[in-house]
């Protein structure tokens, strides 16, 4: 049964307009941290820079491991654009100018939202291997 | 020439910090003092401690949370042997805040960056510092530290003073400079070359007001050199 037939056959309809990637594509689109923070920040504020990206990862960063300076944000920096925005773009969640290094989130449907946003919740579940 | 020329160096360079925290926060009116803009944004998504990320115009040069920034505005007084527990936070904002110029900056926030400077020193345990007092009763109040520092470490340690200080024991490797210029009574200054570690730090502060102070701190070897350098020529 694909999406389609649940949403004929279930009670509600399911909104497939937007992006609707392949599973295996988008899964692992949401395979590293980098990358599903980066979606997380776009869903926040859905145009922004690689250069501001950098920024919020190494931030986030350094909440979890401490301060955090120019090597590892410049070494974050060449992993978005040599790694990461490639699987982001290539899975047509995000569109990325490297002319310009804007970077923005693409028309998702809802099924993609609520599993990034499932992600984010899912980390932050308490475990029992933290504290 | 004086140490005066240093701060006004400084004083050209403008940092930028933005806060990444789910509500508003009062950096901006505790950080202005300084010459730093602060914005404010979202955090990224929800659970993340707030953060904050520190740019000059030749891009990134730190992040780090919001609390260990709060912790460098705030910091605890601490004896020598209990500055290790300010931990590596402090160092970390104070190095990513260095050379700024403060425009008004209180006594308490002094002694803190003093007694990172001073820990700096003790932790390396060679080189030259210079230090400055602008009373005899600021200086009798250190008077302990100070000797500690010179008679337990291999530090030469240079004191400043406007008028005899009244000790006794006084470690061969601390020298007294009782002939004061007019810039050991105007100013509140550290001079720290690194030692072998080549780590140099300064803080040079002017009075304004009773309890208000214009200055820099900087760990920037070539602005500590000049300081050293603008030291020496001010001196009798």
């Amino acid at each position: 049964m694909n999406l389609d037939d649940q949403a004929t056959a279930g009670a509600e309809a399911i909104d497939l307009s937007g992006v609707v990637p392949d599973s295996d594509v988008l899964y692992n689109a949401l395979a590293r941290t980098e990358r599903r923070r980066m979606l997380y920040a776009l869903l926040e504020q859905p145009e922004t820079t690689l250069d501001a990206l950098t920024d919020v990862l190494a931030g986030w960063e350094a909440t979890e491991s401490g301060a955090v300076g120019p090597v590892r944000w410049d070494r974050l920096n060449a992993n978005l654009v040599h790694t990461h925005l490639p699987i982001l773009a290539d899975a047509d969640l995000v569109e990325y100018d490297r002319d310009t290094g804007e970077v923005s989130l693409a028309d998702l449907s809802d099924p993609v939202r609520e599993q990034i946003a499932f992600a984010r919740r899912y980390e932050q579940l308490p475990r029992a291997n933290e504290e | 020439m004086t140490l005066g020329a240093i701060v006004a160096d400084a004083a050209t360079q403008q940092k930028q910090l933005v806060v990444y925290a789910p509500t508003e926060t009062d950096l901006a009116d505790r950080l202005a003092a300084r010459n730093v803009t602060v914005d404010s944004r979202a955090p990224p998504a929800t659970g993340v401690e707030p953060f904050i990320v520190v740019r000059d115009d030749s891009g990134f040069l730190g992040a780090l949370s919001l609390d260990d920034l709060l912790a460098f505005l705030e910091p605890s007084r601490g004896e020598l042997d209990e500055l290790g527990a300010l931990g590596s936070g402090y160092r970390a904002v104070s190095e990513l805040l260095d050379d700024t110029v403060f425009t008004a900056l209180d006594r308490r926030q002094l002694l803190a960056t003093s007694r990172e400077i001073e820990d700096r020193a003790w932790r390396t345990g060679t080189g030259t510092l210079r230090v400055g007092f602008q009373s005899s009763a600021a200086f009798q109040q250190q008077w302990p530290l100070y000797r500690r520092l010179a008679a337990d470490t291999d530090l030469d340690v240079h004191v400043y003073t406007v008028d005899q200080p009244m000790v006794e024991d006084v470690p061969a490797s601390l020298t007294f400079h009782v002939e004061p210029t007019p810039d050991v009574g105007r100013y509140w200054f550290l001079l720290f070359d690194g030692g072998d570690d080549d780590r140099a730090c300064a803080l040079v502060a002017e009075q304004r007001t009773d309890d208000s102070y214009r200055g820099v701190w900087t760990y920037d070897a070539s602005l500590v050199n000049r300081a050293f350098d603008l030291l020496a020529g001010s001196s009798p």
